[in-house]
């Protein structure tokens, strides 16, 4: 039987590394949906809120429950902007290897727009969230 | 002003000059997109992380959409994305055209801190959304409308400068504004050399006159520079910086015209 051939994929190491970055807040672990809690996901997230001038921001747990459901919804939205992350790179990946192309670039715009507009959510969560632990007594 | 559309017959030396600008753009924008990534280290907290990344995958957009119109020209644009790919630090000039500023051993010097990267969005920036605006009226009528879409996006990155400044502050207090105004001085040098020299005098960049005849590049040097100024002074104002007075332009961060009279 013939040998498979199968052309070696061009990789883009310099996007992969700098978005294993994103590995601290939990980016393209693939586990983390399974077996991450809200608590460990809020401990790697808030620092977001962390300002030099106030106290520590309290663990999950501590917080009060108006501010954990906002917290809860800011979790998610990150989650969902780490989904459409991994889908823009996998666009990258297909220009990169299959040639440019107006519906590939078209198609990359859509998930891009579509990362975009949940990062402005996951920000707006994130204001959401720092307002009501300003609100809040210290735990 | 004689215009163009995809497909109509170009004079040979328009086509020339065309293609040497639009390689430019779209090979700088994709460089860009590769040192914004690598300033990924530098982003302190997550939502600036995820805006940062953000930025990253419009950059890489920009150049896509000036690609397919080059490959429209004929011009082999999967060879120049994989070069950029494959050498990221030290691309091969004869087969791409970045931009010095965008070049990593030019860039990277600028850079040690978040602050830096929130700067440049906010002192930087202005420079390139008057410089690529331009080109929304040039006489190239697809690569116009396409830097419609792009200067869209260029004053989203205006925005994050502002948010990414205040928030420093926010964080750092006095301590950090006082840390970020020392940095504005260098930024602003790259900023104000970012059109070439003024299109006047002995100093005058040869190349020009002939872009500005065919309507490929439709402002003068000082002209982008009056607007630079303006864009860069309110934003300053909104973060609460001041600018500084009397910075000389560095002219090697400029966008190509002596580089091509040399060639
Ligand atoms: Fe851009």
């Amino acid at each position: 039987m013939r040998p498979v051939v199968t052309q070696e994929k061009i990789k883009n190491p310099l996007l992969e590394s700098n978005l294993d970055r994103l590995a601290r807040y939990g980016f393209r672990q693939a586990n983390v949906a399974e077996t991450d809690t809200a608590a460990t996901d809020w401990a790697r997230l808030k620092g977001d809120f962390a300002r030099a001038d106030e106290a520590a921001v309290p663990e999950f747990d501590q917080l009060p429950p108006a501010v954990q459901e906002a917290a809860l919804h800011y979790i998610a939205l990150k989650r969902e902007a780490d989904t459409l992350l991994s889908t823009c790179e996998t666009a990258h990946g297909e220009i990169l290897n299959q040639g440019l192309s107006v519906p590939r670039v078209e198609d990359y715009a859509v998930v891009r727009d579509a990362y975009e507009d949940k990062v402005e959510e996951f920000g707006a969560a994130r204001a959401a969230v720092a307002g009501l632990l300003d609100q809040s007594p210290a735990a | 002003m004689k215009t163009y559309d995809k497909g109509d017959v170009l004079p040979d030396d328009y086509r020339t000059a065309l293609i040497n600008l639009m390689c430019f753009q779209a090979d700088s924008e994709y460089a860009g997109g590769q040192r914004v990534a690598e300033n990924m280290q530098y982003a302190p907290r997550p939502e600036e992380a995820y805006r940062l990344s953000k930025k990253v995958m419009e950059e890489f957009g920009h150049a896509y959409y000036v690609w397919n119109l080059l490959a429209d020209l004929g011009i082999d644009v999967d060879a120049r994305l994989q070069e950029l790919v494959m050498h990221p630090d030290n691309p091969d000039k004869a087969k791409v055209n970045v931009i010095n500023g965008f070049r990593k051993q030019n860039w990277a010097p600028l850079f040690d801190h978040w602050h830096d990267v929130a700067l440049f969005s906010t002192v930087v920036t202005p420079a390139a959304v008057a410089f690529l605006g331009q080109y929304r009226e040039c006489s190239y009528l697809p690569w116009a409308k396409v830097n419609t879409r792009i200067h869209k996006e260029e004053m989203g990155h205006l925005a994050f400068g502002v948010w990414a400044s205040k928030r420093s502050m926010e964080f750092g207090g006095e301590a950090a504004r006082e840390d970020m105004q020392g940095r504005v001085a260098k930024f602003m040098r790259v900023g104000l050399g970012f059109y070439g020299r003024p299109s006047t005098g002995d100093k005058k960049s040869e190349m020009f006159d002939i872009y500005y005849e065919y309507g490929i590049k439709v402002k003068k040097p000082e002209e982008l520079q009056a607007e630079y100024l303006e864009l860069l002074e309110d934003r300053l104002g909104q973060v609460g910086l001041e600018m500084p007075q009397g910075i000389e332009p560095d002219y090697d961060m400029r966008v190509g015209y002596e580089l091509d009279a040399a060639e």
